[in-house]
């Protein structure tokens, strides 16, 4: 499993980020794509794990689980997809063109001290 | 007593590193004219043997060389290094996939104008690999008729990521009442219009249909 790496990557980021803007970080928020190959309960036990030998031992991770969403080509439109087992648009059944969200893995917002 | 707290957006992708070394890595690349491709598949897929016959093929009209990502070992190497191209271990140790830094730290040394066409083989895992962009042009995911028709359900996000897959051993496939029709709807539940090649490392059927579609890729790059 590889979240444990992804864990250590995202404090790095977090570290760096928090020295660049001199805050003090109370949690991180991110979101993890349904197609991102990251699984999210694995990635918050990882970040329990790694987070404990670092700076960042009290700091907290929310995270958001995106669902994918394709793009239908029959109905021109965004559409949510029928499973990541199948590809299909929930509308009209027919094959999605391409997927706009769902491979997210991403730092949005630090939750910060005044 | 309670802090008062307040939300900095930020957004950034959490493997930023990686991402920013890949598109480095892909750069450079094409700045020497090298076409990349990458293969990644579960362990005892027929990888190897794949890859072996492929660069036999590649090197009468390319000048190719590869890289293997392996846990541990370095018996693939020395097997692909007998097609006597350049061929270098990637030992990832307890990592489960190949990293774009592991790529550039591989390549060390070798004189890019002096290629065309790099193989990287990632280490035996559909899961892992699917999330590290390597810098590579083509990615392709392998799976074995052996191992069932249902395998891109089990695995949607690496055959989401892929550019073709590739079903080996299929000189096999009567012998395991594979059902090609249900394995292709498989392919196209999780990837709808996936190119799919049907190969026998073994026999060589159907790796010319590959090559030439490397090639059409290679041409089009
Ligand atoms: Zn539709």
């Amino acid at each position: 499993m590889h979240e444990l790496s992804i864990a250590l990557q995202l404090i790095d980021q977090v570290q760096e980020l928090a020295h660049q803007r001199n805050v003090h970080v109370v949690a991180v928020q991110i979101q993890v794509g349904e197609l991102s190959g990251v699984v999210c309960e694995a990635l918050q036990s990882a970040w329990e794990l790694a987070r404990k030998a670092t700076s960042m031992s009290e700091v907290k991770l929310d995270i958001e689980a995106v669902e994918a969403v394709g793009y239908c080509g029959n109905c021109q439109r965004e559409t949510e997809i029928a499973s990541i087992q199948l590809h299909q648009c929930l509308q009209c059944g027919n094959w999605i063109e391409r997927i706009i969200r769902g491979h997210e893995l991403d730092i949005i917002a630090l939750q910060v001290e005044t | 007593m309670n802090t008062q707290t307040r939300l900095v957006e930020v957004r950034t992708k959490i493997l930023k590193k990686n991402d920013e070394k890949a598109r480095a890595l892909r750069q450079r690349f094409h700045t020497h004219g090298v076409y990349v491709v990458s293969l990644v598949s579960s362990p005892g897929s027929g990888k190897t043997l794949f890859l072996e016959k492929v660069l036999k093929r590649l090197s009468s009209k390319f000048k190719v060389a590869a890289l293997v990502g392996d846990l541990a070992t370095e018996n693939d190497a020395t097997r692909l290094a007998r097609s006597g191209v350049p061929v270098r271990q990637i030992v990832t140790g307890t990592v489960c996939h190949l990293e774009a830094d592991m790529v550039e730290n591989a390549i060390d040394g070798w004189d890019l104008d002096d290629l065309d066409v790099l193989l990287i083989e990632n280490v035996g895992n559909l899961v892992c690999p699917a999330t590290y962009d390597l810098g590579e042009d083509y990615r392709l995911v392998l799976f074995s008729v052996t191992e069932g028709e249902d395998k891109p359900l089990k695995y949607p996000t690496i055959f989401n990521t892929a550019d073709a897959a590739i079903i080996t051993k299929t000189d096999l496939a009567t012998a395991v009442e594979f059902r090609e029709d249900i394995a292709l709807q498989s392919v196209h539940s999780v990837r709808p219009g996936l190119p799919v090649f049907k190969v026998s490392s073994k026999t060589e059927s159907g790796l010319d249909e590959w090559i030439s579609a490397l090639n059409t890729r290679y041409n089009d790059s």
